[in-house]
């Protein structure tokens, strides 16, 4: 299908795209709607709202009964769907509510499956319509769930109550090989109409945006993809799962928006909920979570800028003692799950080390810093450090916080080690050795048995880019161009319209993982 | 000038390790042949160089090239080597190229995948020595281009020289041991039992040698001739290093430097009483100890205990001390391993004042002594020690033996030893504990031999002439210059099929069966039990031989060891160059 980038229009190679089952994502603060046009549903798409109780999905599809030729995204807020019969259909989210709209009418099937976030609720509860001129207003309350939800959808035209439940197959999950992809949904309403506005009460207070600034039209695409997870007090960490604040996540992209000038009262807004409520969140990666997590704390030093550090320096130096209570003996070593790759069991990650001795150095601890630095590398240089936690990409990563680590000649020896053992020809590295008995070429999906043993990390491999560009861009330019050129097919060639997903099978470069995933996007930012 | 040789080394006026006697041994055979077409090329090390070169005026052939490698600031110093032939040579002073050694470091990684990740010092200077060197030659080999030049390089030390440049040079490798085996040998594995199974590269990561390893390995793949010193090389690095040497350099000995046959039996004898003389302080305190027949074996090297076969020596050792019987000579075997050590014992130091006290007095007294036994003997009455020393004397005398120390248990090294050591703990293993009864006693001499070290104050080379016998038992010797010096002191010598001079003389000449002179045992693919067996019934027949046998075997000994002469074996050399001349 075709799809056209209204904002890159400058960008001639970038502006008309062929896309093979493309997905539209619109989203804006605090509602989302997901679409895909080819019957392979996930029960995540659809049409979802945050409230102050939750997340929820409304609608689950809203299918259009005439072929869509091509696609223009204005923005990510709004689209035009091009049809077979030369009808225009826009469809765009503003101020929480979700609007379609065409010159002439059209013939469309909405399907309401509401539900909270992760639920695998399947059973027919009825749902109360209320209708009225140009309107339906309903009604859903869960009892077993503990939740109700009143939306209405006002129309221009004909729209008809169906209201029967069907059990549908969600392609796209079951590919992803979930648990469940078998739901009942409600087929709720169809007709023609030339205008629909569905709008959920009590959303959350709807966030202006910011004025972007930024002239490079695809650093203003990205980073205005970037805003649109942001709502008005968090980031999401991805979509169509993970909408939630995930700290690692928001953390590493604050980092990698660094010297974006325009997100920085987004950002002290931020950082001052870390620093407020240091006492709760300091070893977590979620509000809810309850893994012991080592790098939030790490990662919030490395957001801050000096002025932060030098106010705030008493309460961090507080936390990075009772952080060093808690995961550092001689050096740091890591309790199960606590890194990024929360699949693993990682004793020692260096990338972990390097945020440590980044750390070290933002808060002067200079002495510490070379202490901790000369024991490192002894136990590095004498084979006592895990080999399979140096020979890993996440070596890029280290190289990001902490350059001086390492002496040059040394990092491009290991860079080269790592090109060696884990690069994939399409331009990404393999999250496993690709000789080892765990490399999984194909991603397992919900199966996490590839997810940290051969999976592709779109975020890593942006900031392997980055590395290799400030180490020495004239040694690895092709490999370089590589990563820039799948991570761009990746945001707009593949699955979800401008945005890029979670990661890819080492085989090829494929859209997999979660769809849309806001670390990805960041870093990619990064590396152009 | 209608060629060139030159030869580098690492080692070339710096003495660090065996290569440096190697060359140095050579040098004035290739000086006859080659004249002023022979140089030689080694660091130049301020604090080293001024004690072992001297600078001269360059010849006008060398002094553009000298001025035009000072402009990539390469100081280079000509002159000659401070040994006996004083040989030409040009010492590269690399200090400028310690700045950049990360960078040389890298071009080597991204080149030829040398891993130096894990590299030091010992490492940087060469390297940054090399880099110097190659420039030099580069320039050198072009201002010279209308003339044959063959290079020589010795060791992965100076093999990077031909890794930074293409140079103008027919070269020529040669290895002395590879990094790997040594390495694997140093720290205790059997080589041969690995060998054939190992994935050397991979080996070298677990031996921290990965760096060395490869420059080795490439730089033997890259020299037009790759060379080794022995067979047992030639096996070892067509494994290790993936190619087949083209040669066989075999490593020759200066004899020039060693007593001749008739002051190797003065020396023998005086240097025998002395150590008999220091047995005797050693262990008559504890008990009578009879030194007059005994016969001295001795064990020398580093402290590599499976390497050098120190384990199999004191187990044999066990087994001999089993073997002898009431008739057979008393054994005394040192074990001159320089070890770790709490400090001199100091029993054992105060028994040496002792008798050293003994001897001045009895010597003040020698005249009253005299004249009294000529009294006696004249007058036909009977000699006692009471009438021989006057009452006030004989006091006296008691007085200083009563100084005389013991402890419960019986005396093994003049040094306190730290608990943990092995080669105590391995004669405590097999019981030797120099009891009374022991037909063995061992002294470990746990320090390096010379006069003055206050026991018993004799070089290495008269301590071992002194001896009967020298050990080595090796399971890693790719030539093994000490149990050849030895056999050329004319000692008799038991040493491994591992050695690689063992192989040389094999092909060169036949070997006496009935005084065999150097004995050598088999070590390669062989259970340590059946080795130990072999060398404790090695040991009893030596120590059953006669006098005139024993004199036989040192003769042959020498012999042999003399075949290894740099005269006959500098042809080898003289025969590469030949070839590589014509390339």
């Amino acid at each position: 299908m075709l799809v056209v980038y209204e904002e890159l229009k400058e960008l001639q190679e970038f502006y008309k795209v062929k896309v093979e089952n493309p997905i539209l994502v619109l989203a804006e603060n605090n509602h989302w709607f997901i679409k895909e046009f080819h019957k392979k549903q996930s029960i995540y798409m659809g049409y979802w709202v945050e409230k102050k109780e939750g997340i929820f999905k409304v609608i689950s599809d809203i299918e259009l009964q005439e072929e869509i030729e091509s696609i223009k995204i204005i923005n990510t807020k709004s689209a035009e769907l091009y049809l077979r019969d030369g009808n225009v259909v826009k469809i765009y989210l503003n101020k929480g509510k979700l609007h379609l709209e065409s010159i002439k009418p059209f013939f469309l099937t909405i399907y309401f499956d509401v539900r909270k976030l992760y639920s695998v609720f399947n059973k027919e509860i009825p749902y109360s319509f209320l209708p009225s001129t140009n309107v339906f207003y309903i009604q859903f309350v869960n009892t077993e769930e503990n939740f109700d939800l009143y939306f209405k959808i006002n129309f221009e035209g004909n729209l008809q109550l169906i209201n029967e439940f069907i059990e549908e197959d969600f392609e796209f999950d079951k590919n992803r090989n979930a648990k469940e992809w078998k739901f009942k949904i409600l087929k709720a309403l169809r007709g023609y109409i030339s205008k629909i506005v569905v709008e959920v009460e009590d959303l959350l207070d709807y966030f202006g945006g910011i004025d972007i600034e930024i002239q490079h039209p695809l650093k203003k695409f990205l980073f205005s993809r970037i805003l649109s997870l942001y709502n008005g007090e968090k980031f999401r960490a991805g979509l169509f799962w993970f909408p939630q604040r995930w700290f690692r996540d928001e953390l590493l992209t604050l980092i990698f928006l660094n010297f974006n000038k325009d997100i920085l009262e987004i950002k002290r807004k931020i950082l001052n909920f870390y620093l407020n409520n240091l006492a709760e969140i300091w070893d977590k990666n979620k509000e809810e979570n309850f893994l012991k997590t080592a790098d939030t704390f790490l990662l919030l030093i490395n957001s801050l800028d000096n002025k932060a550090i030098k106010d705030n320096y008493d309460l961090l130096i507080k936390y990075l003692k009772i952080w060093e209570n808690d995961f550092k003996k001689e050096i740091i070593t890591l309790p199960p799950k606590s890194t990024w790759m929360d699949t693993k069991n990682r004793i020692n990650a260096f990338e972990i080390d390097m945020m440590y001795l980044s750390a070290l150095e933002k808060l002067n601890l200079i002495d510490e810093y070379k202490k901790y630095k000369t024991l490192l590398k002894a136990r590095i240089f004498s084979n006592s450090y895990p080999e399979n936690e140096i020979l890993s990409p996440n070596l890029f990563l280290g190289y990001f916080f902490c350059k001086s680590f390492f002496e040059e000649y040394e990092w491009l020896q290991y860079f080269d080690k790592i090109i060696e053992k884990f690069y994939l020809e399409w331009g990404g590295f393999s999250s496993e050795n690709k000789e080892s008995k765990e490399f999984h070429k194909v991603h397992t999906g919900e199966d996490p048995r590839s997810y940290h043993s051969g999976d592709s990390w779109f975020w890593i491999n942006n900031i392997a880019s980055y590395a290799l560009r400030e180490i020495s861009y004239k040694k690895y330019e092709e490999i370089i161009n590589k990563i820039k050129e799948a991570s761009l097919k990746n945001l707009l060639k593949m699955g979800t319209l401008g945005y890029m997903s979670e990661l890819s099978s080492a085989k090829e470069l494929r859209f997999e993982g979660c769809p849309v995933q806001l670390w990805s996007l960041s870093s990619l930012y990064l590396s152009i | 000038m209608e060629k060139l040789l030159i030869e580098a080394s690492w080692e070339v006026a710096n003495k660090v390790g065996g290569i440096y006697t190697v060359i140095k041994g050579k040098a004035p055979y290739i000086q006859k042949n080659f004249n002023e077409e022979y140089y030689l090329l080694g660091p130049y090390i301020p604090e080293v160089s001024y004690l072992e070169f001297s600078q001269i005026t360059p010849p006008d052939i060398f002094k553009d090239v000298i001025e035009e490698a000072e402009k990539f600031g390469i100081k280079v110093y000509y002159g000659e080597w401070l040994i006996n032939s004083r040989p030409k040579c040009f010492l590269i002073d690399y200090s400028s190229f310690l700045d950049k050694v990360n960078a040389l470091k890298y071009e080597l990684w991204a080149n030829y995948r040398v891993d130096s990740l894990r590299t030091g010092d010992d490492y940087n200077h060469p390297i940054a020595w090399c880099r110097a060197s190659s420039i030099f030659l580069k320039i050198l080999g072009e201002k010279l281009s209308n003339i044959p030049k063959v290079l020589h390089l010795h060791e992965w030390l100076s093999g990077s020289i031909i890794l930074f440049e293409r140079l103008p040079f027919v070269t020529i490798f040669t290895t002395h041991a590879t990094v790997l085996g040594r390495a694997i040998s140093e720290s205790g594995g059997n080589l041969w039992e690995k060998l054939y199974s190992i994935k050397p590269d991979e080996e070298a990561y677990k031996y921290g040698v990965e760096a060395k390893h490869m420059i080795e390995k490439i730089t033997a793949k890259k020299a037009d001739f790759f060379t080794v010193i022995s067979n047992v090389l030639k096996t070892e690095t067509e494994i290790i290093l993936e190619r087949k040497p083209d040669f066989i350099l075999p490593n020759g000995i200066d004899i020039t430097k060693f007593a001749t046959i008739e002051e190797i039996t003065y020396l023998h004898r005086k240097n025998r009483d002395l150590i008999r003389d220091f047995i005797l302080y050693f262990f008559s305190p504890f008990y009578k100890v009879e030194v007059s027949k005994s016969l001295l074996y001795f064990i020398s090297g580093r402290k590599e205990i499976r390497n050098k076969g120190i384990d199999i020596f004191i187990r044999a050792l066990g087994e001999l001390n089993k073997k002898l019987n009431e008739k057979d000579p008393q054994i005394y075997a040192f074990i001159f391993v320089p070890s770790e050590t709490v400090g001199p014992d100091p029993l054992i130091f105060n028994n040496l004042n002792v008798y050293r006290n003994l001897e001045e007095k009895i010597e003040d007294l020698l005249p009253e002594i005299k004249g009294r036994l000529v009294h006696y003997l004249i007058h036909k009455e009977k000699i006692q020690s009471e009438t021989l020393f006057s009452k006030e004397e004989f006091l006296e005398i008691q007085q200083i033996i009563k100084q005389l120390k013991t402890s419960k248990t019986y005396p093994i090294s003049t040094h306190l030893l730290k608990p943990e050591d092995e080669i105590l703990s391995l004669l405590k293993t097999v019981g030797l504990l120099n009891k009374p009864e022991d037909k063995v006693k061992v002294i470990y001499y746990p320090i390096y031999l010379r006069s003055g070290d206050g026991f018993l104050n004799l070089s290495y080379e008269d301590a071992i002439s002194g001896c009967h016998l020298g050990v080595f038992p090796s399971l890693y010797e790719p030539w093994g210059y000490t149990p050849l010096e030895t056999a050329l002191s004319g000692i008799m010598t038991i040493t491994s099929d591992t050695t690689g001079f063992s192989d040389y003389l094999k092909t060169i000449t036949e070997f006496n069966s009935e005084y065999p002179g150097i004995y050598f045992i088999r070590r390669k693919n062989r259970r340590d039990i059946e080795v130990v067996e072999e060398l404790s019934e090695i040991m009893l027949k030596i120590a059953r031989l006669s006098r005139s046998a024993r004199i036989q075997n040192k003769l042959e000994a020498r012999r042999i060891a003399s075949l290894c002469s740099w005269d006959n074996l500098i042809k080898y050399y003289l025969d590469l160059y030949y070839v590589s001349f014509r390339k």
